[in-house]
């Protein structure tokens, strides 16, 4: 039983961590809590859905989906969110309201029935008295790698460095030559990348409809919070101890104990450390 | 003149950040109905200092007396409501609230902020007056209908001294109330603070301005590096050589 | 100067017309009840019902989002503890509903100012994600109690009301009429007392506490009582909402009062006018037209609103959501560039 936990645990920590990470790049750069990641992150599932049962193969579709998607983001943070920059519960409002219309678009399109997609790859995998599915051992090493590239990405490369001079300080980061604008848009289109990979992963292995955004992204709030908000770091940490925490809970106590630990989990950070792991200190109000 | 109780008696105050003292065992006293000048070089201590005399930091030692009473523990709420009022450097307004609106507000906590301020005032008459005194000491009654947050800077400051007023305060604290004025705006703040003294305030004003502390001031309190320097008569100080030194050893 | 202008109209407006102003919040809904005597049929009672029922969530809204300034989540969810108290202990025990009514309004107050408690330390968003959690707490709560009804819920039956007598008339609220009636009247009774507070000193103290907590408490005002005040009076409200909306459904079930829902009051909100006495009022009638009355297909509908809330945020100058109501400044530019029309 431990080895199933674990490996739901890792499951659930990919999952969590790929979709906090746009998150987390969006409110750095941006100043922006985009509700709405959930909501697009669903359209992706959605998407991908109807491209994999229309014949196309799963990676066309997932680098297309991400393609498509990013560019929306970089269109949706010209047109709307460049707008209400820097106002933190505007942004909150706005990004409702793109949900309000996603989700509207999606009942259209697809209807209000949940939907499930053939698994990736077929089987089991036998380690002792555990039955591991291989399509969930093979997301989480995708994922893996994917986070891992990105962290590095975000770390090493110039782009990342610019990115990250834009999040601390905008106006230093101007002065220093650098295309502020350009950066945010793209740092958007970043954001929405990342959950249109996490909506197409995770498309293959649950059963969703528009609900699964709305939980993913709440869960990812609760991940940015405990790890430290603007902290990339934080956010995979974050992910991991959440995803651990629920995949045993839910082993070991049952599902509805398991469906209280994120909340849980959120209360104690506020309490004791309210900027998250990673995250630097807040004023006080 | 037999001995008063000063209105406003700061001893030993000690106030360290980290490791660092920013206000390091400063007494003082300022009798009532005069008004004291608080300068210093920059980072002197001096709003860490007028921070602590308000209740909005605590004093890591030493006490603050307003009058007989001990502020010891005592929130920057109930200071205020006690009478001990301090305004802020950065011009600071209630946006939404139109002029006359906000003080209409501020003069109501010390009849109660509970379920009691729920009821309809029966002093209403008593608020409108005292607006309207206000508003015409401070020369802001073409602004009373405007909102607080489009007010040039210049205004802002008026009000947030309005503000205190209206509170009818024993004690104001004014942190640099000529930053950011012009020369007009300058010379009318000094007439005001004649005004107000004559009125029985005690007042402790936060200046860099010495022509402005020279002119109004009945008594002067020099802070550096947190450290009280000297005191007296302004006569007296700005002529001490430490002060001198102070100011200057700063270029 | 723009400014000085509008001083100058303004000084000359009467004081009656300033109390007109005031009144007509209050005054106005007073119309709902006669809305019988114009139309018998239950379809609109029903349309009308429904609509005074957000106008409810909105105003309890209202009082976090508009006059303390902190978003909310979590109004329906504190309407859930009232909905849920009555209808589990009404179906266990046999105490006098109207008993059951104020104990369960009593507990969703407590519990916003529990909640409202966390507020004070941390920054506004924070606060937000604390009433996400919450209402997520009560729903995963509730979802997995049995004696809630986990995810089919209990019946919450308007048969269960007893008849109520107004004078001559008895207010039956088993017939659509009937509860369209009992609906209207605790809607204008609630909407009084919320224009009442706002009107109040209460109310001014909270907008200077929202406006600028640090020059609020060098002035005496102590914002933790402030907020205490605020939290309770929404806490009450959506407790009233709670019951209420569950009657309408005449079943509790944990959809009824999840963050989608509360995510529409968000909507209709900024759209009535964020801390706006009016809001209650012109939130009600904006649901009427569009969720009710217009004939869009039911999907579209929570679709639509999205995106006149986007255009609506997008056109509005810096700010529905800021410090100063955006209509109070596009009221003061157009009397100010009218006066300056009228001296050229």
């Amino acid at each position: 039983m431990f080895l199933e936990a674990a490996t739901s645990g890792f499951f659930l920590a990919a999952t969590y961590a790929i979709a906090a990470f746009g998150l987390v790049i969006v409110f750095g750069v941006l100043d922006i809590l985009n509700f709405a990641h959930g909501a697009l992150l669903v359209l992706s599932a959605y998407l991908a859905s109807s491209l994999i049962i229309g014949g196309v193969p799963y990676w066309i579709a997932l680098v297309g989906i991400v393609a498509v998607m990013a560019l929306a983001g970089m269109g949706l943070e010209r047109t709307i969110f460049r707008r209400v920059e820097g106002e933190v519960i505007a942004g909150l409002v706005v990004s409702i309201g793109i949900i309000a219309i996603v989700d509207t678009a999606i009942l259209r399109f697809w209807g209000p029935e949940p939907r499930t997609l053939p698994r990736l790859v077929e089987g089991s995998v036998s380690v002792g008295s555990a039955t591991l599915p291989v399509d969930r051992l093979l997301i989480i090493a995708v994922v893996a790698v994917v986070l891992v590239l990105a962290q590095v990405a975000l770390t090493r490369s110039r782009w990342g460095k610019v990115l990250r001079a834009t999040a601390q300080q905008q106006d230093a980061a101007s002065l220093q030559g650098i295309p502020v604008d350009r950066v945010k848009t793209v740092a958007f289109g970043i954001g929405t990348a990342l959950a249109a990979l996490a909506g197409v992963v995770i498309a293959s292995t649950v059963t969703f409809d528009t609900h699964l955004g709305e939980s993913l992204v709440i869960k990812s709030f609760i991940v940015i919070i405990i790890g430290g908000v603007g902290s990339t770091t934080g956010a995979m940490v974050g992910a991991s101890i959440l995803g651990f925490a629920e995949a045993f809970g839910s082993a070991y106590f049952g599902v509805a104990v398991a469906q209280l630990i994120p909340l849980i989990a959120l209360a104690a950070v506020l309490l004791v450390r309210p900027h998250g792991i990673f995250g630097r200190r807040l004023e006080r109000v | 003149m037999t001995d008063t109780i000063p209105i406003l008696s700061v001893q030993n105050v000690t106030k360290t950040f980290g490791g660092i003292a920013a206000v390091s065992d400063v007494s003082f006293d300022v009798q009532s109905g005069t008004i004291c000048g608080l300068v210093g070089p920059n980072g002197a201590g001096k709003t860490t200092l007028v921070n602590v005399l308000s209740g909005f930091e605590p004093s890591t030692s030493g006490q603050v007396r307003l009058g007989e009473r001990s502020l010891f523990g005592w929130s920057a709420t109930r200071r205020a409501r006690a009478g001990l009022v301090r305004t802020f450097q950065h011009a600071h307004t209630f946006g939404s609230m139109r002029v006359g609106e906000a003080l209409a507000a501020a003069s109501v906590p010390p009849r109660g902020t509970g379920v009691r301020a729920l009821f309809p005032s029966r002093d209403r008459q008593e608020i409108t007056d005292r607006v309207g005194k206000v508003l015409q000491f401070l020369q802001l009654t073409r602004w009373e209908h405007a909102l607080c947050g489009d007010l040039p800077y210049g205004v802002k400051k008026r009000l947030g001294i309005g503000l205190s007023l209206v509170t009818e305060p024993k004690v104001l604290l004014l942190d640099e109330p000529a930053a950011g004025l012009n020369t007009v705006e300058t010379t009318g703040l000094v007439e005001m603070l004649r005004k107000l003294r004559s009125t029985g305030i005690t007042i402790l004003v936060i200046e860099h301005s010495m022509p402005l502390i020279r002119s109004v001031c009945d008594s002067m309190v020099v802070l550096d590096h947190g450290v009280k320097i000297h005191e007296g008569p302004p006569e007296v100080v700005l002529t001490d050589e430490r002060v001198i030194g102070a100011y200057l050893g700063r270029r | 100067m723009g400014v000085l202008a509008i001083a100058e109209r303004r000084s000359t407006s009467s004081a009656t017309g300033k109390d007109l102003r005031r009144a007509a919040p209050i005054v106005l809904p007073l119309v709902l009840l006669v809305l019988p005597l114009v139309t018998s049929s239950p379809q609109h009672h029903s349309w009308v019902a429904a609509s005074l029922l957000w106008s409810l969530w909105v105003a309890s809204l209202n009082i976090v989002w508009g006059y303390v300034g902190l978003l909310s989540v979590a109004q329906l969810a504190l309407g859930a503890i009232a909905a849920y108290w009555v209808a589990i202990l009404g179906a266990r025990t046999d105490t006098n509903l109207g008993v059951l009514v104020v104990v369960g309004v009593l507990l969703s107050m407590v519990a916003s100012v529990l909640l409202g408690a966390v507020s004070t330390r941390l920054k506004g968003f924070y606060f937000t994600i604390i009433t996400i959690a919450f209402a997520l707490t009560v729903s995963t709560i509730l979802m997995n109690w049995d004696v809630a009804g986990r995810t089919t819920g209990l019946m919450f039956l308007r048969s269960e009301i007893p008849v109520i007598h107004l004078g001559p008339y008895e207010l039956i609220a088993t017939t659509t009429e009937g509860f369209y009636v009992l609906t209207a009247i605790v809607f204008v009774l609630a909407n009084a007392i919320a224009a009442l507070v706002l009107y109040s000193r209460a109310g001014r103290a909270m907008r200077a506490v929202r406006d600028d907590p640090q020059l609020a408490r060098s002035l005496g005002f102590s914002p933790a009582a402030i907020r205490t005040l605020a939290f309770a009076l929404s806490g009450a409200l959506a407790g009233v909402a709670g019951i209420l909306h569950a009657y309408s459904f005449q079943l509790v079930v944990p959809e009824l009062f999840a963050i989608d829902q509360a995510l529409l009051a968000v909507m209709l909100i900024v759209l009535a006018g964020l801390g706006n006495v009016w809001a209650p009022v012109i939130a009600g009638i904006i649901y009427l037209l569009l969720y009710q009355v217009a004939p869009i297909d039911g999907d579209l509908r929570a679709g639509l609103l999205g995106l006149v809330v986007i255009l609506v945020i997008l056109l509005l100058p810096r700010g529905i959501v800021d410090a100063v109501p955006a209509w109070r400044r596009a009221w003061a530019h157009r009397a100010a560039s009218h006066s300056e029309e009228a001296s050229a």
